[in-house]
């Protein structure tokens, strides 16, 4: 629910990910430019969360917290009340879960300054937007190469008129 | 669900609902709080704010009047674009 993919709608060319150092050198030997990045997570995408215990039936349940906001009333509605759950533990989650610490953006050898590329698979966690109380992240965007490095392209995600 | 393709929003059958165009070129960030809707300090219109609306109501109020003024999010379920299907 709180990735957002914004797709290549605009037919750009594809800057690959690429994890795996022997896979990046290879990359490398065949012409292409790599562009090592390390893996930061974004402020905004990490969430606390809380592990709620029923007092009577010992189950436990993982949420936002004891209460939540309905959408279109706006009424507050209390799913886990103090006097039947018990927090057990609260922590902080991140929305997107990455298995690796840093990678490579591997662009064609031929790239023009100036040239937007897509990227697909993004290796630093990018705050796309919010919608009520979810926090979005990218998994994919635009980004153009300035002849040192790919700068991402911010994106709007709201429309007026 | 709603279908947005480029600025126009769409029924599920195809239906045309409004295309968004704001001749003072406003964003979000650029209209004033006014309760759960927004005001256009450009225009002193009223700009609804689809976070607060379900599918069904915001279809009802454009099939009554397409020229209101909107603030649309898309990253809100309601929506979908099109041209990234």
């Amino acid at each position: 629910m709180s990735a957002y993919h914004w797709e290549n709608t605009n037919n750009l060319r594809v800057v690959k990910t690429l994890f795996d150092l022997d896979e990046i050198t290879q990359a490398q030997q065949e012409g292409n430019i790599i562009i090592m990045r390390e893996h930061v997570n974004h402020p905004l995408l990490t969430v606390g969360m809380h592990i709620y215990k029923n007092v009577k039936t010992g189950e436990f349940r993982k949420a936002r917290g004891r209460t939540y906001t309905r959408q279109y009333s706006c009424e507050q509605i209390t799913e886990y009340p103090i006097e039947e759950w018990e927090e057990v533990l609260f922590y902080r989650e991140n929305l997107r879960k990455v298995d690796y610490d840093f990678g490579a953006y591997v662009l064609p050898g031929d790239a023009k300054v100036g040239e937007k590329f897509y990227i697909e698979n993004l290796i630093e966690s990018v705050y796309s937007g919010s919608f009520w109380e979810a926090n979005f992240y990218s998994v994919d965007t635009d980004a153009t190469w300035d002849g040192e490095d790919l700068k991402i392209e911010k994106r709007m995600n709201h429309l007026v008129g | 669900m709603i279908l947005i393709n480029d600025k126009s929003l769409f029924k599920e059958d195809g239906t045309l609902l409004k295309t968004m165009s704001c001749p003072k070129n406003m964003d979000k960030n650029s209209l004033l709080p006014e309760g759960r809707n927004h005001l256009c300090k450009e225009c002193h219109e009223k700009v609804i704010n689809t976070d607060y609306l379900t599918e069904s109501a915001l279809i009802d109020l454009l099939e009554e009047n397409s020229s209101i003024c909107l603030s649309v999010n898309t990253l809100n379920p309601i929506f979908k674009e099109i041209s990234k299907l």
